[in-house]
């Protein structure tokens, strides 16, 4: 193979595991934290996507700022999410809680993939926003600069949540759950604020991903459980609750897509499915798991 | 327990009547109007494409009742005709429970086809039971005409002609000489894709990438590095799923690929927005064209009426037909007789649009309706045909993103 | 658990009602034969995922690869009578098969793993399409068997449950019960957690292995979306949650009551027929980890009707 080729490859599978690890991150967490596995993850992509969409449809706005506004309102989404929905599952025996919250959080997601799709009658199916920004081209290579950005944010994120989680004491508490819910309550952690806050952080992560998404591809409501499945692959892939993990397990996704996706198109797709089922039979800690 | 028993199965029985009742009895409305029935795509993956045309029936019969309905000769008198919609919710298992529903509930006195080859050949199950003629819809693929029905007929030429006067083109307009051809994995796409190759070979071009992704592809790098590699001329994408083609020429521009004519099989209005300018020049097809004839007017009409342009919701173009076919072979039918009905929908022979196009069918059941050959220019479809007059003139794309 | 009162009518009752010569017949029975289908998949997940605990997500690969086995037989000129056993063995076997790697994991990470096994299988049935037609689709020799597939899709139902109520009297449903409270303890006291739970995933294959060759039998036609779709894969275990996990009565109120909540919405409510159903599981979720059955009104119901069980 040529080296351009095999290097475009290489940089395609990067970025792409940047993208996927933007929005895993944030399902990694939740589950980490509130040991949910929140199908409904996918869908606040999509409808933060949506939003955005809809504000650049009214008001013409650039995309970036659109996001920057948007994102954050998912935080309180998220938040709220968890209090009307996940906290009254309480201290339910394990496997019980589990079953509860993944049918509260699919219902959920079944509930908005179906209000968006009659709220968009009158708007359009699909989203897309009409941006671009030229690609960073060096020689015959390319990098599509939205998601050199992406990938740059999530290096940010590695770096700024490393930080946060080893020396701020909401850090401390995450953390503190993470390991061991019990253990942390008995230390006087406010486990239910932890879990919330967990929750909306998750959530806004999922908002800035359907922010890129709008903006590079398209947004549609049908898009929430696919890309659920697909970051579910990704986090056990790196372990769940480990953020370097995700991003490296989101980075082995995307080489793997890319390169598969390159000599046998058809199979591209199902490589992230037969990683989650490998990684799950040999090392079901993932790669970097606890 | 003993009179527990007996109570039981006195609530049982009452239950069932009840609900025998409720389904059994349908109004007998049908002496007084003509009922049509059918299923549209009102929730999941096709609504993006069918989302106007439950409105567009409505709007169509409510134009002919004004009109003074449907004249049918052995009756001796006009009739309204409706249309009973129901929504298959995109899934054959679905589609199948309702037409079985029209067919013995709402009593219907023909059947209009829903959209997609699949959902339609769950549908035509029902018609076979009950002897109902099937007007199909958008559903061209082989796997329907396989075997013989003489219950149903389709207004479209197999899927396998969808762009061949888009190869008639190139071959009248030069300037290219290989072609690249993706298609989403889906049947009716691939044979598209496939007709296509066909003719363009037959015509003496090259076609040096024709390749099948699946259909949650959102990352198409892989596959625009493939076929950058092979330096096409002209690029073809076909998907009838909007965010596919969406991605696809998104990321093609984004990374370089810059051939000298974009073919985007599907470019409805949800492409055309998403594309912004970078649309200009993309060549596609609808299956209408330019004119001024009665039948341009009253298509026109209609979907303004249901609230969109032609070009933004191209299978508009298929409905028309399909509501044309419905009403010249009740005409000539003369009468709700089922059998009447079959036969004249199967010697239709219905010249459209001043007779540039005639509705028939062949022995297997096809019709003769395909695309003409469009361009994206100012932001929306500009008919390329007939290409001798030369009504608009195409321009080339030239890697112009 | 005994047999009661209840039963005897409502059996009667559906054997007959074929007989009634009304016209709406055929759509009367499809309606039905999908809640049989339904009630199949839920009662037969229930095995695994009330009985004993895993929460088997791709339960619906069963039902798929009994789908697609039966059609590609069926076109190789097997018989019907053939055709529908033998597809029964293979997913038999892929039960088996998948068992092995899969019951390594536990909680979360089980359910995980079968969720993938889904699109695995739909993807597998896409690409090998020499075998199945890919995206094609798989067609067979079409024909109205509509009240064959009745009459069969009730003797399944019938069977489930029986092999629903035998597990739960045997010493094997014993063992799987004691899989689910604690699984470690009941390997330190000697039950074989491995062949338990091999043997319990492949009995609960068999039924929706046959509703699979039962529905590409009815609908002469299939594809790997509809087959291993996602809408599918979940109402049963929806259902199942719903009725009243790990209860033999459970799976059959829960696909009874939200089959007919949605029978009623589709027909009468043009949009948001989804939402509708997501609200329903939502609320089970929230409100009724027990399920309908464990509500103390049902439960009082059920037993006027002499229904009782022991909720162990």
């Amino acid at each position: 193979m040529e080296p351009t080729v095999l290097a475009q490859l290489i940089i395609n599978g990067i970025l792409l595991g940047g993208v996927y690890a933007l929005a895993a991150f944030g399902l990694s967490l939740i589950f980490g934290v509130s040991g949910v596995l929140n199908l409904a993850h996918g869908e606040f992509l999509m409808v933060s996507g949506f939003i955005v969409y809809l504000l650049f449809d009214t008001w013409g706005w650039n995309p970036f700022l659109l996001v920057a506004l948007v994102t954050p309102l998912f935080f309180l989404i998220g938040y709220f999410f968890e209090k009307g929905l996940i906290k009254p599952l309480g201290f339910r025996k394990e496997h019980v809680r589990l079953a509860s919250a993944m049918l509260v959080t699919l219902g959920a997601a079944l509930i908005i993939e179906d209000v968006a799709a009659f709220a968009s009658k009158d708007v359009q199916f699909e989203k897309s926003i009409d941006f671009f920004l030229p690609t960073w081209v060096v020689g015959q290579l390319y990098f599509p600069t939205l998601k050199l950005l992406v990938f740059g944010l999530v290096l940010v994120l590695i770096v700024g949540l490393f930080l946060f989680l080893k020396y701020t004491y909401l850090g401390l508490a995450i953390r503190a759950v993470t390991q061991d819910r019990r253990g942390a309550l008995l230390n006087g952690v406010d486990i239910l604020r932890v879990n919330a806050i967990a929750f909306g952080i998750g959530s806004l992560l999922a908002a800035a991903a359907g922010g890129f998404e709008v903006i590079h591809s398209v947004v549609a409501p049908n898009i929430g459980l696919p890309l659920t499945m697909k970051y579910l692959c990704i986090i056990v892939m790196g372990g769940l609750g480990s953020f370097l993990g995700v991003a490296l397990g989101g980075v082995i996704i995307g080489l793997g897509e890319s390169f598969v996706g390159f000599y046998y198109p058809a199979w591209g797709q199902t490589v992230a499915y037969l990683l989650l089922v490998v990684i799950l039979l040999v090392r079901p800690k993932g790669l970097f798991g606890e | 327990m003993e009179a527990n028993r007996g109570q039981f199965i006195l609530m049982t029985a009452l239950s069932f009547s009840l609900g025998m009742l409720l389904v059994g009895s349908a109004v007998e409305a049908q002496q007084k109007e003509i009922l049509i029935g059918g299923t549209t795509s009102q929730s999941g993956r096709f609504l993006g494409i069918v989302k106007p045309f439950r409105k567009l029936a409505e709007v169509w019969a409510q134009r002919v009742n004004k009109r003074g309905g449907l004249y049918l000769s052995r009756l001796g008198k006009s009739l309204p005709i409706r249309f009973v919609l129901y929504d298959d919710q995109s899934s054959p298992r679905i589609a199948l429970k309702f037409y079985e529903r029209m067919a013995t509930v709402d009593k219907v006195n023909a059947f209009i086809g829903p959209f997609s080859s699949f959902i339609t050949n769950a549908a035509l199950q029902a018609t076979v039971t009950h002897k109902i003629p099937f007007f199909m819809s958008e559903a061209n693929d082989s796997i329907m005409f396989q075997k013989p029905n003489k219950w149903r007929t389709t207004g479209l030429a197999p899927a396998q002609w969808e762009y061949k006067r888009v190869a008639e083109f190139y071959q009248r307009t030069g300037g290219v000489k290989t072609f690249a051809l993706l298609a989403w994995d889906n049947l009716h796409d691939k044979q598209a894709m496939e007709g296509l190759g066909d003719w363009l070979r037959k015509f003496g071009f090259e076609v040096v990438y024709q390749n099948v992704a699946p259909k949650d592809t959102r990352d198409f790098s892989s596959i625009i590095l493939k076929i950058k590699q092979k330096k096409p001329d002209v690029v073809f994408v076909e998907a009838i799923s909007p965010p596919w083609t969406i991605g696809f020429l998104k990321q093609a521009r984004e990374l370089g690929l810059n051939p000298k004519d974009v073919i985007a099989g599907h470019a409805s209005l949800a492409v055309i927005k998403a594309m912004g300018k970078s649309m200009e020049n993309v060549m596609s097809g609808m299956y209408s064209f330019a004119g001024e004839t009665p039948d341009h007017k009253e298509y026109l009409a209609i979907c303004r009426a249901a609230g969109f342009e032609p070009w933004q919701f191209s299978e508009s173009g298929i409905r028309y037909n399909t509501y044309r076919r419905i009403e010249d072979a009740l005409q000539r039918a003369g009468s709700l007789d089922k059998e009447a009905i079959r036969q004249a929908m199967w010697e239709t022979n219905l010249p459209l649009f001043g007779g540039k196009m005639v509705v028939k069918h062949d022995a297997r059941g096809y019709g003769t309706l395909y695309p003409w050959p469009t361009q994206i220019q100012g932001g929306k479809h500009v008919s390329l045909w007939p290409l001798d007059k030369g009504v608009n003139v195409h321009r080339f794309k030239n890697g112009k993103w | 658990m005994k047999p009661n009162t209840l039963i005897l009518p409502v059996l009667i009752a559906l054997l007959f009602l074929p007989l009634i010569p009304i016209d709406a017949r055929n759509y009367l029975l499809q309606v039905l034969t999908f809640l049989f289908l339904n009630l199949v998949l839920a009662q037969s997940y229930d095995m695994v995922g009330g009985t004993m605990g895993y929460i088997n997500l791709g339960h619906i690969t069963f039902f798929g690869v009994g789908a697609y086995a039966f059609g590609i037989l069926l076109n190789e000129g097997l018989p019907f009578v053939v055709s529908l056993p033998l597809a029964v063995v293979i997913v038999v076997i892929f039960a088996a098969i998948i068992s092995y790697p899969f019951f390594r994991l536990r909680g979360a990470y089980f359910s995980l793993a079968t969720f993938g096994l889904v699109k695995l299988m739909e993807y597998a049935t896409i690409n090998l399409s020499w075998l199945t037609g890919g995206s094609n689709g798989l067609k067979i020799e079409a024909a109205d068997r509509t009240l064959q597939i009745y009459y069969l899709g009730l003797i399944v139902v019938v069977a489930v449950i029986l092999c629903s109520w035998q597990i739960g009297r045997s010493r094997l449903g014993l063992a799987m019960k004691a899989i689910r409270e604690d699984e470690g303890v009941a390997r330190d006291f000697g039950v074989p957690t491995f062949k338990v739970k091999a043997q319990a995933i492949m009995i609960s294959s068999i039924f929706p292995g046959i509703m699979g060759g039962l529905y590409t039998w009815q609908l002469n036609f299939i594809i790997p979306d509809d087959v291993f779709g996602l809408k599918l894969a979940l109402t049963p275990i929806a259902m199942a949650m719903l009725g009243g996990s790990g209860l033999l009565i459970g799976p059959i109120i829960g696909a009874v009551f939200l089959y007919s909540v949605e029978e009623v919405i589709w027909t009468n409510l043009a949009h948001l027929q989804g939402a509708v159903l997501g609200l329903v599981i939502v609320l089970v979720g929230l409100f009724m980890p027990g399920g309908l059955a464990r509500l103390a009104l049902v439960e009082r119901l059920l037993s006027r009707m002499g229904i009782h069980e022991e909720d162990k």
